[in-house]
């Protein structure tokens, strides 16, 4: 499984309630892909349980409270922004419940959560009420876990223990710098949902939904029209990437956004949006454990891994109407223009501007993600492993993407000579000397979206006054 | 007031009102108190009006007590001329000077103004906080002790006195005047000056940080010589201009990233970013930069890869590619084991390559050259597969356009992809049917005739249409390809095939055999196969055992009496022991011919044959 994410960077053993999300995710995805009994549902159930095992250790025995409220999962009355990104089946299935949290004891026995995650994933009606979702857990023989009601008021705040709603939402307040992320939060939760129902579409041999995904893209599109701080932002905060989905949006928003410099056309910017969103569906058919593994791969499982290209195509041609441009992203996007790369194919490579972004920002995503073998890489870090893979990219583009980029990429938060943080709005001329909007003081104190707080730093009267002195947390 | 005006815009409505805040303040308290109010800053806490009104540590004094040290202030002292216009004037002097890099200038520089109604009270001496001292008015006024602007203007010469830094100072200068040549447009210099003046202040209050980072832009400014020339000036070869603006670019990146992996991180915990944000902390990118040792983040390299990008006159590549794709499609078509796949890979290919236009045929060659392969070792298998779909998707003509299809590539692949090239004639086309001719006649009988599994396994070309044309057909050459056909289902093709070879193979007593011949069933299949196959050394054999059969067949039936006879008078053709020794039968035997109508009619054949025969006999004799 994917046990060494994320805390190893902080060279922390993995403990947390992100983590205990992370397994439920990935229970439930497995659950709805493979069915009951399969060996990878009892994989990902035993993760589960040695998470729930491990929060207990460093939180208390008392049971484990997951709330969900307006799109957000909560612990101890904190959103758990990276968390919620991937974890819409979650919120989704509480919903159905008629829940507004989840308490788990963490005496819970292995069977009980099997018994939870089976429940969540096959309720896809929903149920009438919570205390119809509850006995159906007692029926289960369920005696730890509890469906808890949704809160509506503090009265509930017994009940659920630490978690209250409504004091919680107030730190998302409009206004908060935080809160721009309530939109896209919902539209990347959606986008997973609707890329984990792809992939299981891909696994079971049935077609793909592409108009559907197509929609999607259009409102990634307007989103990154009125925020794409925001949206780019967002990736940041993404700790678990089950089956990549939050690779594929990454790679989208960055595409996309990267792509309305270059053309102006809606029709095309669409295009290239599904092609990169779509472009590595066929991972939905490299073997999960070739797909997580959390060690070097040997040369088959490579084999295997490198027939995702292959198997994208084969995915997306079995849908009526395929836009070529996509098959031929999904296709492409690990072949070089020297010949390079993989497939290997009878004709010489060539390769489209819309292949061309797919795959800079896909190694850009790569190299500046966390993944279980590495921490994340500074956009300029990953500029110089980029600019020495010869052959790879078409050599006018990436120069033009890491102009775009900067080296404080859209969306970074940055540390301003005089001490305030700021969030990158936008590129100018200077790559050093970006538009940034200031969101917490120099003492620490978030502020207020203002625009009155937003500043061109190449501008004679900014530099004057600010400079970067350094990135607080990277967008890239 | 200083602070939102570090924030915002002068114009902004928080400022403004934050300034008629504190002027309002300051009148408040004038009225109270005195006419001035003295504002300073000491290390014992905060002094207005010589009173020590602060000694906690309030974030918002520090931040302003930073700011004024920076400025070398002290403090300032507020009167009742002051304004909102001197007040917004020196606070944004105050803000500016925070940011200067130049540590060495004189208080009269850092402050040539004056402001109305406020006073500024230098920090003018070193060492501990001493109480009171002397205003240059005489008057008594608390100052503040700090070593800050000490260490400012001694640290140049400081990190000058450091052996190591001196060394490597050394080197690298006769370095750089070295690599600059004498085009160079290099004026002398201070390198260490030049290193100093960019120090952020983290660098500027403790000597060691200093020298450490000073160190760093050094080691870094080496490699950089190493690795690549001197920077060109403006106008052309290298000069100081240029190597600034290097040293620049480098000092940046290494005390940024100093600065932020040695700062704490400002925000309280909780307050701003939610609780898992933290794996992305400053403290986890030093960890992570930590991991990502092996490569140095060089900055300007990729400022340079910046530079140099192409405007928007450049022609980047179109952002669709219908090679590309088509390229992708093809492969798909020769690796998919699904065939039910094609027809929808066939539509795509068909509309690429008809979206590409000419230069279609280049990608196309690859998958159609029987040389290649995808492994490079083994033949290209996937020929038949692609013309097979060209074909269906009338894309006849590209594919001659690549030498495929026509006659001599047919002739030389037969029997591969034979199939296919008939799957693609319009019979009805003239030109179709000579150049089917041409290709028969060039693959010959013989050939033909080896290819025995032809159609084998290809019963849905069997039961389409052309099978049936071909019948029709008067193509002598194709006799061989039509015979093919009708060995797959002799039973079914014998009519159409006899009339084919009628028309084709079937010469002088064949054609009248064939003539005489009603219903094809009474025929020989043996006959019909022998006729087809040309020089056959059976064709004798086989028409003598089918004229025997055929009179044998229409014996003592009195509706086939004249076919009767006709067949044995074909006899005559076939001169063997059998022929005779039925002739004779036939001539004797009249119980049988007692019964028929015209009795005689079949016994005077006979007897006319024989006779023929004899004669025959007798002429090769003589």
């Amino acid at each position: 499984m994917c046990d060494l994410h994320r805390e190893e960077e902080q060279g922390k053993p993995r403990c947390g309630i992100a983590e205990l999300v992370d397994e439920l995710t990935v229970a439930l995805t497995n659950s709805r892909i493979y069915g009951e009994g399969h060996p990878r549902v009892e994989s990902s159930i035993a993760s589960l349980r040695h998470s729930v095992e491990a929060l207990a250790q460093a939180d208390g025995p008392q049971p484990i409270v997951l709330g969900t409220s307006q799109g957000f999962l909560f612990y101890r009355q904190k959103p758990l922004l990276g968390a919620s990104l991937s974890s819409a089946k979650i919120i989704e299935a509480l919903t159905l419940c008629h829940a507004g949290a989840l308490s788990i004891d963490p005496r819970a026995q292995r069977y009980e959560l099997k018994e939870l995650v089976d429940l969540l994933a096959k309720n896809k009606k929903g149920y009438a009420n919570l205390q119809e979702a509850n006995d159906d857990l007692a029926q289960r023989e369920c005696k730890l876990i509890e469906f808890l009601p949704e809160f509506q008021s503090a009265d509930h705040s017994t009940t659920a223990g630490e978690l209250r709603a409504r004091p919680l939402l107030g730190d998302l307040e409009e206004g908060q710098p935080k809160a721009r992320f309530k939109v896209p939060l919902e539209l990347y939760q959606q986008t997973v949902l609707l890329l984990q129902e792809s992939a299981t579409r891909a696994c079971q041999r049935e077609n793909i939904d592409l108009d559907r995904t197509k929609g999607f893209v259009e409102a990634i599109l307007d989103n990154l029209s009125k925020d794409a701080p925001s949206m780019l932002g967002l990736s940041r905060y993404e700790r678990y990437d089950a089956y990549t989905f939050g690779h594929s949006i990454r790679v989208c928003f960055l595409a996309l956004n990267f792509a309305a410099t270059l053309y102006k056309r809606e029709e095309i910017l669409l295009r290239i949006g599904l092609a990169a969103l779509m472009h590595d569906i066929g991972k939905a058919r490299v073997p999960y454990e070739v797909l997580h593994s959390t060690s070097r791969l040997s040369h088959e499982e490579r084999v295997l891994m490198n027939l995702h290209t292959n198997h994208g195509g084969e995915i997306l041609l079995a849908t009526a109407d395929v836009d070529p441009l996509v098959v031929a992203s999904a296709f492409g996007h690990h072949q070089t223009l020297d010949g390079g790369g993989y497939p290997t194919t009878l004709h010489p490579v060539r390769q489209s501007a819309s292949t061309c972004i797919v795959k800079i920002c896909d190694v850009f995503e790569a190299l500046t993600a966390v993944r279980p073998y590495k921490p994340r890489m500074s956009a300029v870090k990953a500029f110089q492993v980029m600019l020495t893979m010869k052959g790879h990219f078409d050599p006018q583009l990436l120069r033009l993407f890491m102009k775009f980029t900067g080296i404080y990429p859209t969306g970074t938060i940055v540390r301003l000579s005089s001490g305030e943080q700021a969030c990158v709005l936008s590129q100018t001329a200077d790559p050093l000397a970006p538009i940034v909007r200031i969101e917490v003081d120099d003492l620490g104190a978030a502020l207020q979206v203002d625009p009155e707080l937003v500043h061109d730093l190449s501008s004679k009267n900014a530099a004057a006054r600010w400079s970067i002195a350094g990135v607080v947390e990277s967008a890239a | 007031m200083a602070r939102s005006l570090t924030l915002y815009p002068e114009t902004s409505v928080r400022v403004v009102s934050s300034l008629e805040a504190l002027l309002e303040a300051l009148r408040e308290g004038m009225k109270a108190d005195s006419k001035e109010i003295e504002l300073a800053f000491s290390a014992s806490g905060v002094w207005v009006n010589g009173e020590l009104v602060e000694q906690k540590e309030n974030p918002k004094l520090i931040w302003l007590r930073d700011r004024l040290y920076r400025s070398d202030l002290s403090g300032a002292s507020f009167s009742g001329s002051v304004g909102t216009a001197s007040l917004l004037e020196f606070t944004k002097r105050l803000l500016s000077l925070y940011m200067r890099r130049d540590l060495s200038l004189s208080f009269d520089k850092l402050w040539p103004e004056t402001y109305a109604g406020i006073a500024l009270l230098e920090r003018c001496f070193d060492g501990t906080f001493a109480g009171k001292n002397t205003r240059s008015d005489g008057q008594d006024h608390p100052l503040v002790a700090d070593k800050h602007r000490a260490r400012a203007a001694g640290l140049n010469e400081q990190l000058g006195q450091d052996e190591t830094i001196r060394i490597e100072i050394e080197d690298l200068q006769a370095r750089v005047i070295e690599l600059a040549g004498s085009e160079a447009n290099f004026r002398e210099f201070d390198l260490l000056a030049e290193i100093a003046a960019l120090l952020p202040a983290e660098g500027l209050n403790d000597h060691k940080v200093a020298a450490e980072m000073t160190m760093r832009v050094l080691e870094e400014l080496r490699l950089q010589l190493i690795k690549a020339p001197l920077p060109a000036g403006r106008a052309g070869p290298a000069d100081d201009a240029g190597f600034r603006r290097l040293l620049s670019v480098i000092s940046r990146s290494h005390f940024n990233r100093a600065v932020s992996s040695s700062q704490p991180s400002l925000a309280e915990p909780g307050t701003a970013l939610p609780a898992q944000a933290s794996h992305s902390s400053p403290s986890s990118t030093s960890t992570a930069r930590a991991a990502e040792g092996q490569i140095p983040e060089d900055v300007a390299a990729v400022l340079a890869k910046m530079q140099v990008a192409p405007d928007g006159s450049s022609r980047l590549p179109e952002f669709e590619d219908p090679l590309e794709q088509l390229g992708a499609y093809l492969h798909y078509l020769v690796t998919c084991d699904d065939p039910r796949k094609f027809p929808a890979l066939e539509a795509g290919i068909a509309r690429l390559i008809q979206a590409s236009g000419e230069v279609a045929i280049d990608v196309l060659r690859r998958y159609v050259d029987p040389t290649r392969s995808e492994d490079g070792k083994s033949g290209n298998a996937n020929v038949g597969r692609v013309v097979a779909c060209l074909t269906r998707s009338g894309l006849r003509q590209q594919l001659r356009r690549l030498g495929l299809l026509n006659v001599d590539w047919i002739s030389i692949e037969f029997p591969f992809e034979f199939l296919t090239y008939l799957r693609g004639l319009n019979l009805d086309s003239v030109s179709d049917l000579e150049e089917l001719d041409q290709v028969c006649s060039k693959i010959g009988a013989q050939r033909f005739r080896q290819a025995t599994d032809l159609f084998a396994g290809a019963p849905d070309f069997l039961a389409g249409p052309i099978p049936r044309q071909m019948f029709t057909l008067s193509l002598v050459s194709a006799v061989p390809l039509v015979r093919q056909l009708y060995e797959q289902d002799k039973r079914r093709h014998k009519l159409e095939f006899t009339r084919f070879l009628r028309a084709t193979a079937a010469k002088g007593i064949d054609q009248l055999i064939l003539d005489a011949v009603h219903d094809p069933e009474v025929l020989l299949p043996g006959y019909l196969s022998a006729l087809a196959e040309e020089n056959s050394t059976h064709l004798t054999q086989q028409r003598e055992a089918c004229v025997r059969s055929l009179v044998t067949l229409t014996e003592g039936s009195l509706p086939q009496l004249a076919q009767h006879v006709r067949a044995i008078n074909l006899l005559a053709h076939c001169d063997s022991q059998e022929t005779r020794t039925l002739l004779k039968r036939l001539k004797n035997e009249r119980k049988n011919l007692i019964r028929m109508k015209h009795p005689s009619a079949a016994r005077e054949a006979a007897e006319k044959v024989l006779r023929v025969l004899k004669n025959a006999q007798g002429a090769k004799r003589v």
